[in-house]
């Protein structure tokens, strides 16, 4: 007699006997969770409150006064082109201001493009380099890489999400700025320093521009997070380094900076090749 | 950094168990690896807050889970579907067994797999998966009914076979 209680006692044994001998490779997992975990609870550091601040006047979709989470006193001067807004070493730098943005409305989108599409436009908006994707690095929107320019040996991890509101999708994308983290470790001489800075972007949408804090060994990355009118949120990131172990280190600092600047960086996010 | 050997014990000590959980969840071997790194990330970030707490296991469980349930991304054309990469994991006969099982598993919603899972793998309680699902305990048992009549049907005539080997 095939009851209920049969099936149910079939399959646990069924369950418990096709994953006895499953033999994950577990230091890549824990190591990898390790790097990740490292990853997340920096980027957590700086989203903090800005991200509702920001959301707000996106949902509002008309200007809508952002007070800059660096503290800053009102400014009510709105950025009039790409050139006023663009964000360079020096401009990421914390700034007193609290620009003016605004977010047209515009019909909502949806992502079409194929992860190893994604993968292509990045690597094409790079300069000249090879980046070798993590097929892991998927589970959380982001995916990961790790990008050698051409002529060079050293490594630098790159990494995007691109995800659409209407979707339903969250990314991590960082929709704001708060107070700077501190370096856990020495800042390599030369480094970008620590800052954030939101911007207006052509077309209408908003940029976030993050320089983060070094971990322990030095390594921080460059951060771009843009919300379209659309609802397509399109993030970029890179690294002075790579999440590749050396020298006992769970990671490997390449120069004191990412091998593209903040600006360039930006530029790549906002390409019509993220549609 | 007594934080990170902290969890570094734990993650060690218990990855092998979340990747087996993973892998039924999701029915691939290189999406489990993935989700369980990205589990490990968020109990890694969220350390402090629950390294005291009577039990870790479970709240890495129900990370793992939310982190399935509620994950969308781009799609890549590559993924290996789970048969290859079962049976590509494995050259002995039970490779058979968990492609048809895996195939079954595969073929309910995520919600319905991640009862099952918990119901028959984990052996939680209706209402312990309730719980962690966020979902009534007469819901769980409901999805349960349905899932189980699914899987019966999926497993049809290689139901038998499976016990017999």
């Amino acid at each position: 007699m095939d009851t209920e209680s049969n099936i149910e006692a079939e399959l646990s044994d069924l369950l418990r006997s096709i994953t006895s001998d499953l033999d994950p490779p577990i230091a890549t997992i824990v190591n990898g969770g390790i790097r990740r975990g490292q990853r997340l609870r920096r980027y957590n550091r700086i989203r903090g409150a800005a991200v509702a601040v920001t959301v707000l006047a996106v949902i509002v979709g008309i200007g809508v006064g952002v007070t800059g989470a660096m503290g800053g006193r009102p400014d009510t001067g709105r950025p009039s082109d790409r050139a006023s807004t663009s964000v360079g070493p020096a401009s990421v730098q914390p700034s007193s201001s609290t620009p003016d943005f605004s977010m047209p409305s515009a019909p909502q989108h949806d992502v079409q493009i194929t992860t190893e599409q994604a993968e292509q436009i990045f690597e094409s908006l790079l300069p000249p380099g090879h980046v070798t994707w993590d097929p892991l690095s998927v589970m959380d929107l982001s995916v990961f890489g790790n990008y050698v320019p051409a002529g060079s040996d050293r490594g630098y991890q790159v990494m995007f999400e691109i995800s659409s509101e209407n979707r339903g999708v969250a990314g991590g994308a960082f929709f704001g700025c708060s107070a700077p983290d501190r370096d856990e470790g020495p800042r390599p001489a030369g480094a970008l320093p620590v800052g954030c800075q939101m911007s207006q972007v052509a077309g209408g949408g908003i940029a976030t521009v993050t320089v983060l804090a070094c971990d322990e060994y030095g390594f921080y990355d460059v951060d771009i997070s843009i919300i379209r009118p659309d609802g397509v949120q399109v993030r970029l990131d890179i690294s002075n380094g790579t999440t590749i172990p050396s020298n006992g280190n769970p990671v490997t600092v390449s120069a004191p900076r990412p091998p593209v600047t903040p600006d360039q960086l930006l530029e790549m996010a906002e390409s019509k090749l993220w549609n | 950094m007594v934080e990170r050997y902290g969890f570094e014990e734990f993650a060690v000590a218990r990855a092998r168990r979340l990747f087996q959980y993973a892998y039924l969840i999701c029915g691939d071997w290189h999406q489990a690896e993935d989700l369980v790194q990205a589990t490990l990330a968020k109990v890694y970030v969220a350390w402090r807050r629950i390294e005291h707490q009577e039990n870790v296991d479970a709240y890495a469980r129900r990370v793992l889970l939310r982190t399935y349930l509620s994950h969308r991304r781009l799609k890549r054309s590559t993924e290996t579907p789970v048969a290859e990469v079962v049976a590509g994991a494995y050259e002995d006969d039970s490779a058979d067994l968990r492609v048809t099982l895996m195939t079954a598993l595969r073929a309910l919603p995520p919600r319905h797999r991640a009862v099952v899972v918990l119901r028959y793998f984990e052996g939680q309680t209706s209402e312990s998966v309730a719980a962690i699902l966020g979902m009534t305990a007469s819901a769980v048992k409901s999805i349960n009914t349905r899932s189980l009549a699914a899987m019966r049907a999926a497993l049809g005539a290689a139901r038998e076979d499976l016990f017999k080997q």
